[in-house]
């Protein structure tokens, strides 16, 4: 028992580095997704193609590939990165993609009489997306955009294979060292895992009540 | 013709196969108040929201001031400011209050201050009558409220004309009057003004001339009272027979 | 191809041994696990698939020492190629795997600990397996000891015998530790300057900078002497363990071990068949 105390101890110590890569790539993803969001129904044509490409691309391809292709594909071409940035933008670009998919749900889902009325009174496109258009959108995607960020939560344990010491390679560690306790190892990562993902929904339950009062 | 606030020269549209405007000619003047009638599909609400561009044309020319209506950008956003619209299903930002709704273009467009914004659009909601509702969201209020309360946010952008296409066709029948009489109103203090609407009395009342469309087309264009007791074509007497009974 | 012929060719070998002799249902005491898999015809042994030349799970099938080792096992039960069903494990599956009786063996580069052996037994020593380091060709940064290492990143398997070793013998060369899922990924990283030096079990290293040709090289830093064990369920009979012991000595005496060595190992890592250490991890005499 002491010794799975000490395991668990050692593992919440590296959730913190889990968390900073969730937290980190959240807020990131939220600020591309929305971007992109925004240049999927642009009036210019080439920023909605560039856009349409990514998304797709990316979003359907294998997290794992994604994390590959940047952090072994970009050293090529002289980007180099510490592996904690690299994990951060592997899964930004991911996870933009689909902040990027709810978002433009979002927008479509706003009466086209609201956007012609904030039109009509000389605002400008930019201006639509900013105060009529991304605030409404925005509060009704919060459900789907949980569902995303608790993805997202564990996606980041992708970032083990790829040089960062999080709650996953140190579970990996754990494991090898401490052969008798594999299994209560095991249960208490997923134990942590699952405790911090019922506390990510009820926030975001939170701030979907906030969102739908403030309407 | 310099004075003419809004003027549409051979404008024609398409959508798809059908010809929605063909060949409108039209001005308004400042201070004039215009009721365009028709029956429906007639082209009347394309030809309103062409003013505005939220429909664009394929040929001819629409000036706002003497200036052509550009196809973009900002240029285009400072013409929308000057000619304000109010829709029939009212269109608020139902995200912001309706004190917001009213002051959002002032400070985002006209650059104004917040303080100074807020004064004048509580001032606008007083005007149309719904100053103690400044605080509510849109939700929160009736049909014809949220209408005066559209119709104070497009004073608020101290527009050269407003256009209002059908203002009172999505209200309850016993809210139709609140609105008309803010309309009235604002005519009577010289507010340039297109009205697309079937609200016969009012146009009979307030506007200085009807024009009548029927297929894209305007096929008649009088003072009211000519118009109603002795409309020109077939078309019109047709129309006036079935929607004054 | 080659490889894999020569592969073949021990795996003929292995057949020709077991049809020849000592593989008889009948020669086993009834009731006991030989007896059990004889009978049966079949055996899952759990192998790597990700350690080049060791366990690999490649097009063709598995190949490596692990591997071979298995097959000779295997056809001393009597048991044909078709009858061995290789199971993929890893780090956190090996224990619960045996635990849970979904493999008979695993030979998997075991390294035998005295924590593991509280959970499982094992039989063998069937290799000395040493980690090395292996870094860029010409070792610009003059790497000659594992002090040298730190503050320098040096790649290791996350889980692996590696990271536990390092941890508790160079804890100064840890702190500074990157950790991938597996050594080829280290080796991209150190031939991208994403890492300064990559450490792993010898043959594997060794195996990696073939691969890549001439853009690596694996040093003479040799560290944590681990020995891999084929691992078994723990029980209190250790008729299975003993017989899997008495196994390995006879293959080591009649050349097939080595064999599977120089096939394996031995194409990339120097010096021949290394000397067996004595047998009897789990289960002496």
């Amino acid at each position: 028992m002491n010794e799975l105390m000490g395991v668990i101890s050692t593992l919440l110590r590296a959730f913190v580095t889990t968390l900073e890569l969730t937290f980190l790539s959240a807020i990131l993803s939220l600020v591309v997704g929305i971007l992109a969001a925004a240049m999927r129904v642009s009036p210019v044509p080439p920023l909605r193609w560039a856009v349409s490409v990514y998304v797709r691309l990316v979003r359907n391809t294998p997290l794992t590939i994604v994390f590959f292709i940047t952090v072994f594909g970009l050293p090529q071409v002289g980007v180099n990165f510490s592996f904690f940035s690299f994990a951060l933008l592997a899964l930004t670009l991911y996870t933009a993609t689909f902040v990027a998919e709810t978002v433009r749900a979002g927008i479509q889902a706003i009466p086209i009489g609201q956007i012609e009325a904030a039109r009509s009174i000389g605002l400008t496109f930019t201006q639509v997306l900013a105060y009529v258009v991304l605030p409404q959108a925005v509060r009704s995607v919060v459900p789907p955009l949980a569902s995303t960020f608790i993805a997202l939560f564990k996606n980041s344990s992708i970032a083990s294979a790829f040089g960062v010491a999080e709650a996953i390679s140190v579970m990996t560690n754990m494991v090898n060292v401490h052969s008798t306790i594999v299994l209560s190892i095991m249960g208490a990562t997923a134990a942590i895992y699952v405790a911090l993902a019922l506390l990510f929904g009820r926030a975001f339950t939170w701030l979907e009540r906030k969102a739908l009062i403030a309407r | 013709m310099p004075d003419s606030v809004i003027s549409m020269d051979k404008v024609n549209k398409w959508f798809g196969a059908l010809h929605a405007l063909r060949d409108i000619n039209f001005r308004v003047s400042a201070g004039e108040v215009v009721v365009v009638a028709g029956p429906s599909g007639s082209g009347k609400s394309t030809m309103c929201r062409t003013i505005n561009r939220l429909e664009t044309i394929d040929s001819g020319t629409i000036r706002v001031n003497g200036e052509t209506l550009p196809a973009e950008g900002r240029e285009l956003a400072k013409l929308r400011s000057e000619v304000a619209m109010v829709f029939q299903q009212f269109n608020l930002f139902s995200h912001l209050s309706i004190l917001d709704n009213v002051t959002l273009g002032p400070i985002k467009v006209l650059r104004q201050s917040g303080a100074e914004a807020c004064k004048e659009a509580l001032g606008f909601l007083d005007r149309v009558g719904i100053g103690d509702q400044a605080h509510k969201f849109p939700a929160q209020l009736s049909g014809g409220q949220q209408q005066r309360a559209a119709i104070a946010r497009a004073l608020a952008m101290r527009p050269k004309a407003i256009l209002f296409d059908e203002p009172t066709s999505a209200l309850d029948p016993e809210m139709v009057n609140e609105v008309l009489e803010v309309m009235t109103q604002l005519a009577k203090e010289g507010m340039t003004m297109l009205v697309v609407t079937h609200e016969m009395g009012f146009a009979r009342r307030v506007a200085h001339r009807v024009i009548f469309m029927d297929a894209g087309q305007i096929v008649e264009e009088a003072p009211p009272e000519a118009f109603f007791t002795n409309p020109k074509t077939d078309r019109a007497r047709d129309f006036l027979s079935k929607i004054l009974m | 191809m080659r490889g894999l012929m020569k592969a073949a060719t021990a795996f003929g070998m292995a057949i020709a041994i077991a049809a020849g002799g000592s593989a008889n249902a009948a020669d086993f005491p009834a009731g006991s696990k030989m007896d059990q898999l004889a009978k049966a015809g079949k055996i899952r042994v759990g192998v790597q698939t990700q350690y080049p030349l060791i366990g690999m799970k490649t097009l063709s099938g598995y190949e490596g020492f692990d591997v071979d080792v298995a097959r000779l096992i295997a056809a001393k039960l009597g048991i044909k190629k078709d009858g061995i069903e290789f199971v993929p494990v890893t780090t956190p599956t090996r224990e619960p795997f045996l635990e849970q009786d979904k493999v008979d063996m695993i030979i998997a580069a075991y390294s035998i600990t005295p924590n593991r052996e509280k959970v499982i037994d094992f039989a063998g020593p069937y290799l000395p397996s040493p980690s090395a380091v292996m870094v860029k060709k010409g070792n610009p940064l003059g790497i000659k000891s594992m002090k040298d290492l730190i503050g320098k990143k040096l790649c290791g398997p996350s889980g692996s015998n590696q990271e536990s070793y390092i941890s508790e013998h160079f804890p100064e060369v840890r702190k500074t530790m990157v950790l991938f899922d597996s050594s080829a990924k280290c080796a991209q990283a150190v031939i991208n300057g994403q890492a300064d030096a990559s450490t792993t079990e010898v043959a594997i290293l060794a195996a990696l900078s073939k691969q890549n040709d001439g853009q690596l090289q694996v040093l003479g830093i040799n560290y944590d002497m681990s020995l891999y064990g084929v691992g078994l369920k723990k029980t209190d009979d250790k008729t299975f363990c003993k017989w899997i012991n008495k196994t390995l000595e006879e293959a080591y005496k009649d050349g097939s071990w080595a064999k599977a060595y120089n096939d394996t190992i031995g194409t990339v890592v120097p010096g021949g068949a290394p000397k067996l250490p004595a047998i009897g991890a789990s289960c002496p005499g």
